[in-house]
């Protein structure tokens, strides 16, 4: 008898374990659940649509829906599941339809946390996830003349550009002292907090929110903020993402401090049979070992991977993570992976710090950038344990770069010494990751001549 | 009792990090949170100076004891092995 394997949730999570599971076992008979009335495309592709700078939504989608019933996928769209018994091994449907399983995979992503002020139910909220909602969204950008963003993350960040490149007057309103404040130092996220403002967004940083207004008639009038009221018709909601626990919770699956799903290597979870990935699981962090969730979609999407692979009885393993992120926000390109000065030192971490500017291009060739580079290291080991960048170009292929450096415990002597290509409309002479070695190396030693260590 | 080290985790996070944001904020010369008000103030002027001043093996003790995926198996990153011929 062919193998029943169920997965909850169509995002990058689900589909990829679905895509594994059967990939390992092509006898399988693989369902695929979701709540919405699609799956498998790219809500971080959102903001950009709203920005312009994409010029629809269809262009977010992987695949038409055929293509997974070509595929063999068992697809249910709008299909909610209300408990999962891990014993009788069943998943009921919102319709009351029971559903048997061998192997389970519990890709249900996240929620935004509440923000937990009054006013956070009613309209004018936007929360940022689904595509159909979006695309209504975009129709009502067009009238919106004044908007908020609540809290500089990395959607927040997105949607401030994308909202002020729409010529809405855009507010930033966020309880920290700078934006991305949970992976950036507020050097190198100045410069796009400079464009912002010649963008005209108005930045509200160390700012808590305190109610959500309402007109008479209940339409969104406003923020109320410890800094004051601003006025607005439109809220994004772009608080941190809370992993979507409500099924596995109730179903007695165990769940880490993080708030996510506890998993091993191979996704599975404290039930038999049960595998968890995305956003919903928490995965240890490389250096600090400690467990984090809400991590990109391209974790979620390997993640699931691993999760569909073992589902289906196949070996594969996923790895503690050392997060790369990257992304665009006002004008420039910024990324980074594990820890910045400001996390180092909120975990009581040791480090030695070091920036350098280079450029992207030889320094005559049409369409050069500058690069910023900006390392930690342990000052005892100096292996790296942290990295950001921001520039015009070349962000993400360093940041995977320096990811791979952290996970393998390179030295800063292995980066100030490394052999860089040069060719000029590709690569300058000097590769800012080096010269940002250097200048830590030189950071340490001026450090240890003062401590006389 | 998971949500309770959810609690802990979550609250000991947030504040960890407004600490160390008013720190950088102040030695790189840019802006710093809003001073603690309510029970802001005990986290910040009791908890995080406590959580500093545990050596780190303590720390990192601690955080193994609480729930989480790091207490599950985890393949160890192999030492790099140099170059292949």
């Amino acid at each position: 008898m062919a193998k029943r394997i169920i997965v909850v949730g169509g995002g990058a999570a689900g589909m990829g374990a679905a895509g594994a599971a059967q990939g390992t076992d092509p006898e399988a008979k693989v369902t695929v659940l979701t709540s919405f009335e699609d799956a498998a495309y790219s809500p971080c592709g959102i903001p950009y649509v709203h920005g312009k700078e994409i010029p629809d939504f269809d262009r977010l989608f992987m695949a038409t829906k055929q293509h997974y019933i070509d595929q063999g996928l068992d697809f249910r769209y709008e299909t909610t599941v209300s408990a999962i018994d891990t014993r009788a091994k069943t998943v009921t449907l919102e319709s009351g339809d029971v559903l048997t399983y061998d192997s389970l995979v519990l890709a249900t992503g996240f929620n935004y946390a509440p923000t937990g002020v009054p006013g956070e139910s009613g309209p004018g909220l936007y929360y940022v996830k689904n595509i159909r909602e979006a695309m209504e969204w975009d129709k009502t950008l067009d009238s919106v003349r004044s908007a908020v963003v609540i809290e500089g993350g990395p959607l927040g960040a997105e949607m401030v550009t994308a909202l002020s490149e729409r010529g809405i007057e855009t507010h930033l309103v966020d309880s920290a002292a700078w934006a991305m404040s949970m992976a950036t130092d507020p050097d190198i996220i100045k410069p796009v907090e400079d464009e912002w403002r010649e963008a005209g967004v108005h930045l509200h940083y160390s700012t808590k929110l305190e109610a959500f207004l309402r007109n008479p008639d209940g339409t969104l009038r406003g923020v109320a903020t410890s800094d004051g009221e601003i006025v607005a018709d439109l809220a994004v909601i772009a608080t941190h993402k809370v992993a979507n626990t409500a099924l596995a919770k109730a179903a007695g699956i165990k769940l880490g401090m993080s708030g996510g799903v506890i998993v091993d290597a191979g996704m599975q979870t404290s039930a038999p049979s049960v595998f968890a990935c995305g956003d919903v699981a928490e995965i240890p962090h490389g250096v600090s070992n400690v467990p984090i969730q809400g991590l990109s979609g391209s974790h979620a999407y390997a993640q699931g991977k691993v999760a569909g692979t073992r589902a289906a009885g196949g070996v594969r393993d996923y790895r503690a993570v050392y997060v790369p992120w990257g992304m665009m926000a006002g004008q420039s390109m910024l990324g980074g992976v594990s820890f910045s000065e400001t996390l180092a030192t909120a975990l009581g971490i040791d480090y030695v710090a070091g920036t350098a500017t280079g450029i992207s291009r030889a320094r005559y060739y049409p369409g050069v950038k500058p690069v910023t580079v900006k390392l930690l290291a342990d000052p005892k080991t100096q292996r790296l344990i942290g990295a950001q960048l921001i520039g015009g170009e070349g962000i993400k292929e360093r940041t995977d770069f320096l990811a791979m450096c952290v996970r393998k415990g390179l030295t800063l002597d292995d980066l100030a010494t490394m052999e860089n290509v040069y060719s000029p409309g590709i690569g300058a002479l000097n590769e800012p990751i080096a010269l940002a070695a250097q200048k830590t190396l030189a950071n340490l030693a001026a450090a240890t001549s003062k401590t006389g260590a | 009792m998971a949500s309770l080290f959810q609690w802990v985790r979550q609250t000991s996070e947030r504040h960890l990090m407004l600490d160390a944001q008013d720190r950088i904020g102040r030695k790189l010369g840019a802006g710093r949170p809003a001073r603690p008000r309510g029970r802001e103030i005990f986290w910040r002027r009791v908890y995080v100076p406590v959580f500093h001043r545990l050596p780190p093996g303590v720390r990192n003790a601690m955080i193994a004891r609480m729930p989480g995926s790091h207490r599950q198996r985890w393949p160890a990153e192999p030492p790099p092995a140099g170059p292949a011929v």
